[in-house]
């Protein structure tokens, strides 16, 4: 027992060192006289809609009051609808905006629990276009954010402009792109569901401003808009089978793509330059990739292997393909060059999975997943991992991303004999899930990029 | 010496031969007990009650928003053609819930419904921090998803009350639980919810609930460091060594051997001076430290004001720390809120989520933060770090 004895002793010293030395690391602040900041770690936090006052836009003619208010109202709209606001009734507001020029009363606002304030004037200038100039403020920060800004346009696109003032205000509140000034292509369906007419449909992402580009007498179906969003691509049923087919939106022209008239052609998509097209050819039983440069009409084949590939889409630099293919056995997910070449598979998780379609911001891929009997739209990441799904119902389909990344349309099909398509709309947070209005049933949504 | 070692021995494996067998015989019981508290008892009877009142208040919410007004309408002198209206959409919804409700906005393609739109202030304190998958309660959009039933399904869990109010529908429903009403109400916890989602409510909630839920606080990787920034904590969770060292003349008291001392002293008067080099000392006395409780209470009050909810992506990845000088009264200096720094996402994330810590520190310190005045030197500027990783989707 006299061995252990030294060992034991200088256990301890070195234990007791140890801990006066952790015991002053932690506690030496005390001993200074000034015990310097108070640190706190937040980790936690609320999520709730961002309480927004909008007062109605002032006119500053006469001729811009019918305006005024509507300009408002859509704006209002627009930032409601995303979800991150709660507009304030202007039942509520104490300081009414009366000029646009007069200082912002910040403790009105605070009071009554206003984080932010937009404020504008709508006015027309010699030549009868309405020219609206607008205001964000932090009310808490008692500071505007950003510069004031005047929006010119025809009193006939009044809305592309509470769109775009929407835009500003989303972006300068959250710090990042909006997607109000935007239109959805989609088709437009009517009829029972066994003889269902279908002719394409453009509209604003709301639901306002519906113009048909075709008629119903033949079968359309999978619109995609162009990066600029002047064309769109689809499939359609005109020749008798599926062939693709590129419209001017503007002119409503309808272009054949030259491929061979005994193919059958289905799923196109623009490249991010828009001088190239992605889509699915089948010969015979088997379905391949093909890509075809539009000026020349140069095909290359991208996949060729016995199985299905389809639902071809571009990321958004352009260097690589996001497909749906069945070589595994069952629908999966897999990601190849662009220009063709091994392909890796991502999505690995049960069920089957269809229809990707990668994020502009180039983050996540949506997709469509069947498990279990129900469908989901979902979002992975690029890798396939974190993948989360947003909606589930009896048929969920055709993921369309918002301009900013951060919103998903799609189709949802109600069932039974008398089950009728819709567009919905969900935040990549999986909230915020809401119908798109439209007047007929409406299925297959592409959504436009940010207009200019 | 020997026979020493021999009988440490002996003990220390009689000890670890009763750790390994005494844990296997021990293990069994706490698995039963798992499985005790997994089994549920419902008869079929039962069943059949909570399958009946989670439909009934269905229905039951449907029918009062839309019959309150029938009913005043038929004694009220108001005109007929208001009644008969209601009469009708009151006949639609429950055949099809999620339609009819946007076909009325459909009809209106511009979006004037501003009114409405805003749901009023009560509607906040639904959302809780803990899912906030279960969304925001902007009512208009909500309404053609089945959202609103898991809303109702909780009501009926937590208040049996309504079950009068139920009766124009399921009259069986609430006399079959009448009687067995504590007991519903207990199996109603576990399995009630579950049975209403998966038959109900599948469509919106039962995926964005799961994955959006945030993850559980992970165990801090560098509890020292984290130790070191929570000064005044310190004193509770080591009780061993902050006695000892908060005035500075105990340390040799507590010593056994002189080394010992000497080595100790040397190490502290180090740390001392390492640490006394960074503040600039206003040579006046300080409080005592705050307690856990006045700190955890600061963090609660900035928490219930910091909405992460409109974040960018972006800033969502960024962590930044906000210094923030202090009034005495607890209300901050709105001009002295700074960004001192980030982690992750860029420069453009960080200025917004400083934005918005800004208002959460502005907006909850109003009235000022409930924070001790006599101890003010020890909060007369805070130091807050922001991060929205646990609030960040997965």
């Amino acid at each position: 027992m006299i061995r252990p004895l030294p060992f034991r002793l200088t256990t301890l010293a070195g234990s007791l060192v140890c801990a006066l030395a952790l015991s002053f690391g932690t506690a030496s602040p005390m001993l200074a006289q000034d015990p310097g900041p108070l640190q706190l770690d937040i980790t936690r936090g609320v999520i709730e809609p961002l309480p927004l006052a909008i007062p109605d836009f002032i006119a500053e003619t006469p001729q811009a009051a019918e305006y005024a208010q509507q300009i408002s109202d859509v704006i209002a709209a627009d930032l409601v609808g995303t979800g991150l606001f709660r507009e304030i009734p202007p039942s509520a507001h104490i300081s009414k905006v009366t000029n646009f020029a007069s200082p912002v009363q910040y403790a009105d606002w605070k009071a009554i629990n206003a984080q932010g304030l937009v404020t504008g004037a709508v006015g027309t200038d010699a030549a009868g276009n309405l020219v609206v100039k607008f205001r964000v403020f932090d009310i808490y920060a008692e500071a505007p954010l950003g510069g004031g800004l005047q929006l010119g346009g025809s009193t006939a696109s009044w809305r592309r402009i509470a769109h775009k003032v929407s835009d500003v205000v989303y972006s300068r509140i959250t710090g990042e792109g909006g997607y109000f000034d935007s239109r959805v292509v989609f088709v437009s369906e009517t009829g029972p569901k066994n003889d269902r007419k279908k002719r394409l449909g453009v509209m604003d992402y709301d639901g306002a401003g519906l113009q048909y580009l075709t008629d119903d007498s033949y079968i359309v179906f999978a619109p995609r808009f162009s990066p600029t969003g002047d064309r769109v691509l689809y499939t359609s049923y005109e020749t008798g089978r599926p062939q693709i087919t590129m419209l001017d939106v503007g002119t409503v022209t309808r272009t054949r793509l030259p491929v061979p008239a005994e193919a059958v052609t289905f799923a196109p998509r623009f490249a991010p330059d828009g001088q190239s097209i992605v889509y699915s050819m089948s010969t015979g039983t088997n379905t391949d990739l093909y890509r075809m440069d539009i000026a020349s009409g140069q095909t290359t084949r991208l996949t060729n292997t016995p199985a299905i590939e389809t639902a071809p889409s571009f990321s958004p630099d352009g260097a690589q393909i996001v497909f749906e293919s069945d070589r595994s056995g069952t629908q999966q997910l897999y990601i190849m060059p662009a220009g063709g070449g091994e392909a890796r598979r991502i999505s690995n998780g049960k069920g089957r999975y269809g229809t990707p379609i990668w994020s502009p911001r180039g983050d996540l891929i949506a997709f469509t997943k069947q498990n279990e009997g129900r469908f989901h739209i979902g979002v992975m990441r690029t890798d396939g991992s974190e993948e989360r799904l947003l909606t589930a119902s009896f048929l969920d389909e055709g993921p369309s991303w918002a301009p900013n990344g951060r919103v998903i349309m799609f189709t949802r099909e109600s069932q039974g004999a008398g089950g009728a398509s819709a567009l919905y709309s969900v935040d990549i947070s999986g909230r915020n899930l809401k119908r798109v209005p439209t007047n007929t049933g409406a299925s297959d949504p592409a959504w436009s990029p940010l207009l200019k | 010496m020997n026979t020493g070692q021999y009988i440490s021995g002996a003990g220390h494996l009689g000890l670890i031969a009763y750790m390994i067998f005494g844990g296997m015989f021990l293990s069994p019981k706490q698995t039963e007990s798992v499985d005790v508290q997994e089994v549920a008892l419902i008869s079929e009877a039962e069943f059949a009650a909570l399958s009946a009142t989670s439909t009934a208040p269905d229905t039951f919410a449907e029918a009062e928003a839309l019959k309150a007004p029938v009913a005043e309408a038929a004694p009220a002198p108001t005109p007929v053609e208001d009644s008969t209206p209601e009469v009708q959409p009151s006949d639609a919804p429950p055949p099809d819930v999620p339609e009819p409700r946007p076909e009325v906005n459909e009809s209106l393609p511009a979006p004037v419904n501003v009114d409405p739109t805003p749901p009023s202030p009560q509607a906040e304190p639904e959302l809780s921090l803990e899912d906030p998958g279960a969304g925001l309660p902007d009512s208009p959009d909500r309404k053609p998803t089945p959202r609103p039933v898991p809303r109702i399904s909780d009501q009926v869990v937590s208040t049996p009350e309504p079950q009068p109010e139920i009766s124009d529908a399921p009259v069986e429903a609430p006399s079959d639980t009448a009687e067995s009403e504590k007991v519903v109400e207990q199996t109603q916890e576990k399995a009630a919810p579950q049975e209403t989602t998966t038959e109900i409510v599948t469509e919106a909630e039962k995926p964005s609930g799961m994955s959006t839920s945030p993850r559980p606080k992970s165990r801090p990787a560098n509890l020292a460091a984290q130790a070191a920034a929570a000064q005044k904590p310190a004193e509770t969770p080591k009780p061993e060594t902050p006695k000892p060292a908060t005035p500075k003349p105990e340390t040799p008291k507590t010593d056994p051997a002189d080394a010992v001392a000497n080595a100790a002293a040397e190490a502290a008067a180090a740390l001392a001076a390492e640490a006394a080099e960074t503040p600039a000392a206003p040579k006046r006395p300080v409080g005592p430290p705050l307690t856990g409780g006045e700190r955890e209470g600061m963090r609660v009050a900035v928490s219930q004001c910091w909405n992460v909810g409109a974040m960018s992506t972006d800033a969502m990845r960024t962590k930044i720390t906000v210094g923030v000088a202090m009034n005495e009264d607890g209300t901050p200096q709105a001009g002295s809120i700074t960004l001192l720094g980030h982690e992750g996402g860029t420069d453009a994330g960080a200025q917004s989520a400083f934005e918005v810590a800004r208002r959460a520190i502005i907006r909850c310190g109003a009235r000022g933060f409930p924070l001790p005045v006599d101890k003010y030197d020890h909060w007369r500027n805070i130091e807050m770090t922001f991060d929205p990783e646990q609030m960040r989707f997965k």
